[in-house]
C-alpha cells in the first residue's frame, strides 16, 4: 500500500487527512473461513461467537446480491475488500493517551468539546477497533453499560448471546447483514437498567482510515422497562480513490414504556459505500425516535426499521438525505405493526442536486389484529436542478381494516417566485437557495442536537455553493 | 437623490405589458400610482426589482444617477431599493425572524448587535400591533392577509431603504391596520425614504401626507398624472372619466 501517495489525496471539508497510523494487525486475506477464524482468534473470542460468525459466512455465501435497488455487483468486488485493520494496540479509557494525530482529528470534529459539554459518554472507533470509550461515573454507578462489543462479548456473554443477530436482525436478512455477521468488529453495547433515564446523549464516532477497508461495527442498545436513552453516531473518512465499505448492524430493543432516540449523522466521503442494517423491536408503550442525516457517501442503502410488537408501541423516523454529484441514495423505513394501537410516523426529506439521485423506499406492514393502529408516511423531495432525480417506492401491506395508513409524497423544485422574493430581501441567489433548502429540512433539523443541526446546515450550504463538502 | 424611471417598455414572455412608462421619485417624497387590476402596476414594481418574469425591452432605471437595469435583484436591493409585495410567497420552514435578520444583515451595512436588533424589532412589533410570537411564524405560511401585509411592513421598517415601492399594502386591511400602515409610511417619509405607493383606493391616501404626484396607469401606460385631486377624481368616478378626457 503506497501510504505516501494516499496521504497526498486531498481530503475536503468533512473528510479528514489520511492518518499515518502504525497498524498493529491487518487481515488482508479474502473473505472465507480462514479470514473469519483469524478475526475471531485476534479477538480471543469464545467458541459460541466464532460459531455465529461461521454461520453468517455460510449465509453470506449462499445469498444473492440485493436485487431491488442499485446494481451492487458491478461496484463491489468482495475480493478487494480488506476485512480487518487494527490501528493501535490498546483500548484507551483516557483521552490523554490518544495519539496526537488522532486527537487533532477529534478536535477538528469537535468531539472532546462535545463530550465535556453535552454528552453522558462518548467513544471513537477507528477502522476495525474502538480506540476509546468513556461514560460518566454516575451513570456507571446506576448500572448503565456503555462499552464496545468485544468487551461485551467477554463481560456480558448472556446478554450478547441473547441479542447478537438473533431476533432483531438475522444474518438471513440480507447479504450484507450476513457479511457483517461473519466479519463484525467493534461497535457499541449499551444497556440501560429499568427506570434509569440517561439525560445526556451517548455518542460514538466512526472513522475509516485504512484504504479499501470494510468497517463492520455492531451496535446493540437495550433500553430496559421505563428507561430513556439517546444515542448519537457520527462518522468521517479521508477521500480515497478506491471504495471503502461501511456495513453496520444495529439492534435496538425498546422494552415496555422505554424511550430510545437514535441519531445518525452520516457524512462519509463519496468513496464510502454505506450499506447498513439497522432495526429496533419496540415493546408495549415503548417509543423509538430515529433521526438520520444522510449527507455523505457515494452510494447508500439505508432503511432503519422498527417492529412494533407491544400494544401502543410507537416509532418515528425522521430523515434528511442529500444527494449531490456522484451520490446515489436509497433511504426509507420499514415499520411492522404487530400489536393494537401502535403508531408510526415517517418523515423523509431529500435534497438532490448536480446529477445526484435520491429515492425513498419504505414499507408499512400492519398485521391482522393490530387494531386501531395508525401510520403516516410523508416523503418530500426537493430537486435543485434539472439533472437531478428522485423516486418514491412506498409499500403498504395492511391486513387489519381497523387501522389507518396515510402516504403523501411531493417532488418540488425551487420556484423562481420564491427565489425572487428572497433576493428582493437582499439575499444572493445561492443564499436564497440555501434558505429555501434549510426551510425544507427544518422539520427534521429541529429534532437534531443543536450542534449537529448547525453542522448539517453548514454542510448543506457548502454543497449548495458547489464546493462539495463531503469529498 | 432620485429614482428615475425613463421610457420603460416591458414584456412578459411575448406579451407587452408596459408602454414607455416614465416617473421619478425623490427621497422623502410620496408618489402614488393608481390604476385598475391588470393595468401593469405590479409589473412595474417587480420590473424595478429585476423580476425574472419580465424583460425590459427599452428604457432605463437610474438609482441616484446609476443605471440598475443590469443588476441582479439582490444588488438593486443592496443599493437602496425595496419592494413590499402585494402577494408575498410562502417560505416553509423559515421564520419571520430568520428572514428579517438575513435581510437586515445583507442589505444594511449597519453594525447592530443581536441585542440591539431584537430591541429594534420588538418596538416595530408593538408599533404594528403584533405579538412577539409573530417572529416565529413561518414566512407567509398560515398567515391571514392582514398578517402578510404586516410582515412585509415589518421588514420594510427594519430595513429602511432609500426608495420603497409598496404594492397595495392596504388591500384587505381593517381600518385599524390601515391606519398603522399609513403611520408607518409617514414615519418612513419623515426619515428620508422615498415612497412609491401603489393602490386602488384613496382610503389610505387620506391617512397620508399629501402626495407629490399621483399617476394613473391604464393598459400599461401612464395616462394622467397630477396632484392629490387626481386620486379624488378616481375615487369619485373610477377610471372611466380618464378615457373620456
Amino acid at each position: 500500500m503506497d501510504r505516501e501517495k494516499l496521504n497526498k489525496v486531498k481530503s475536503e471539508v468533512t473528510g479528514i487527512e489520511p492518518l499515518s497510523l502504525s497498524y498493529e494487525k491487518k487481515i488482508e486475506s479474502s473473505i472465507g473461513e480462514d479470514t473469519v477464524r483469524k478475526i475471531s482468534r485476534e479477538k480471543g473470542e469464545p467458541e459460541w461467537m466464532l460459531k455465529k460468525r461461521l454461520y453468517s459466512l455460510k449465509v453470506f455465501n449462499s445469498r444473492p446480491m440485493p436485487n431491488w435497488s442499485f446494481d451492487l455487483s458491478s461496484i463491489i468486488n468482495f475480493n478487494e475488500l480488506i476485512p480487518y485493520a487494527k490501528p493501535f494496540s490498546e483500548k484507551l479509557e483516557e483521552s490523554s493517551k490518544i495519539p496526537q494525530e488522532v486527537m487533532k482529528v477529534l478536535e477538528k470534529l469537535n468531539i472532546p468539546e462535545a463530550e465535556r459539554r453535552y454528552l453522558s459518554g462518548s467513544g471513537t472507533m477507528i477502522d476495525s477497533e474502538v480506540l476509546y470509550r468513556r461514560i460518566k461515573d454516575e451513570l456507571r454507578k446506576k448500572g448503565v453499560i456503555f462499552t464496545d462489543m468485544d468487551t461485551a462479548v467477554r463481560e456480558y456473554p448472556e446478554l450478547v448471546k441473547k441479542y447478537f443477530m438473533t431476533f432483531i436482525v438475522s444474518p438471513h436478512d440480507n447479504k450484507f447483514a450476513a457479511l457483517h455477521g461473519a466479519l463484525w468488529s467493534g461497535g457499541s453495547f449499551v444497556y440501560v437498567p429499568k427506570g434509569v433515564k440517561v439525560d445526556l446523549p451517548l455518542q460514538v464516532f466512526f472513522l475509516i482510515n485504512y484504504p479499501k477497508l470494510g468497517q463492520f461495527e455492531h451496535t446493540i442498545i437495550i433500553a430496559d422497562e421505563g428507561s430513556e436513552v439517546e444515542y448519537i453516531e457520527g462518522c468521517s473518512a479521508p477521500v480515497y480513490s478506491a471504495y471503502n465499505l461501511h456495513s453496520a448492524v444495529v439492534e435496538v430493543h425498546v422494552k415496555k414504556n422505554a424511550f430510545v432516540k437514535y441519531t445518525t449523522i452520516q457524512t462519509w466521503t463519496k468513496n464510502v459505500l454505506n450499506l447498513n442494517t439497522k432495526r429496533a423491536v419496540v415493546e408495549e408503550g415503548g417509543t423509538l425516535r430515529w433521526v438520520s442525516g444522510n449527507i455523505g457517501s457515494g452510494l447508500t442503502m439505508y432503511y432503519p426499521s422498527a417492529v412494533l410488537r407491544g400494544k401502543g408501541a410507537r416509532a418515528e423516523f425522521l430523515s434528511v438525505t442529500f444527494a449531490g454529484n456522484g451520490q446515489k441514495k436509497e433511504t426509507g423505513s420499514k415499520v411492522f405493526h404487530l400489536a393494537p394501537e401502535t403508531r408510526s410516523r415517517i418523515v423523509s426529506k431529500s435534497i438532490v442536486k448536480a446529477g445526484g439521485y435520491a429515492a425513498y423506499r419504505g414499507l408499512v406492514h400492519i398485521a391482522k389484529g393490530a387494531k386501531d393502529s395508525i401510520s403516516s408516511v410523508k416523503c418530500d423531495a426537493l430537486l435543485l436542478d434539472d439533472s437531478s432525480n428522485s423516486a418514491t417506492y412506498p409499500y403498504i401491506e395492511s391486513y387489519e381494516s381497523n387501522s389507518e395508513v396515510t402516504h403523501e409524497a411531493t417532488v418540488s423544485r425551487i420556484e423562481e417566485e420564491k427565489l425572487f422574493y428572497l433576493m428582493s430581501r437582499g439575499l444572493s441567489e445561492t443564499e436564497a437557495k440555501a434558505m429555501i433548502t434549510r426551510g425544507f429540512m427544518e422539520p427534521i433539523m429541529v429534532n437534531l442536537p443543536l450542534e449537529y443541526a448547525l453542522e448539517l446546515n453548514r454542510l448543506i450550504e457548502l454543497e449548495l455553493e458547489g464546493e462539495g463538502a463531503v469529498g | 437623490m432620485v429614482l428615475e424611471i425613463k421610457n420603460l417598455t416591458v414584456y412578459a414572455k411575448e406579451r407587452q405589458i408596459l408602454y414607455d412608462v416614465s416617473l421619478s421619485l425623490e427621497r422623502s417624497q410620496l408618489i402614488v400610482l393608481m390604476g385598475p387590476n391588470g393595468s401593469g402596476k405590479s409589473t412595474l414594481a417587480q420590473t424595478l426589482l429585476g423580476s425574472p418574469f419580465y424583460k425590459i425591452i427599452r428604457g432605463e432605471v437610474l438609482l441616484d444617477g446609476e443605471s440598475i437595469v443590469n443588476l441582479k435583484t439582490h444588488e438593486r436591493v443592496r443599493k437602496g431599493l425595496f419592494l413590499v409585495f402585494q402577494n408575498p410567497v410562502e417560505i416553509q420552514g423559515v421564520s419571520v425572524l430568520n428572514l428579517v435578520k438575513a435581510a437586515h444583515s445583507s442589505i444594511t451595512s449597519e453594525q447592530t448587535s443581536i441585542f440591539e436588533f431584537k430591541n429594534k424589532l420588538s418596538s416595530l412589533l408593538s408599533f404594528l400591533d403584533l405579538e412577539e410570537s409573530f417572529l416565529y411564524k413561518n414566512v407567509n405560511v398560515e398567515m391571514s392577509g392582514g398578517e402578510k401585509k404586516k410582515s412585509e411592513m415589518l421588514q420594510l421598517l427594519a430595513i429602511k431603504p432609500k426608495y420603497a415601492i409598496l404594492d397595495e399594502p392596504d388591500s384587505g386591511l381593517d381600518v385599524d391596520s390601515l391606519k398603522l400602515v399609513a403611520k408607518a409610511i409617514t414615519n418612513l417619509l419623515n426619515s428620508n425614504v422615498g415612497v412609491l405607493l401603489i393602490t386602488h383606493y384613496t382610503r389610505i391616501i387620506n391617512e397620508l401626507p399629501s402626495p407629490s404626484k399621483v399617476y394613473v396607469m391604464l393598459n400599461g401606460k401612464i395616462v394622467t398624472s397630477g396632484g392629490v385631486e387626481v386620486a379624488k377624481e378616481v375615487d369619485r368616478g373610477g377610471y372611466e372619466w380618464i378615457g373620456k378626457n
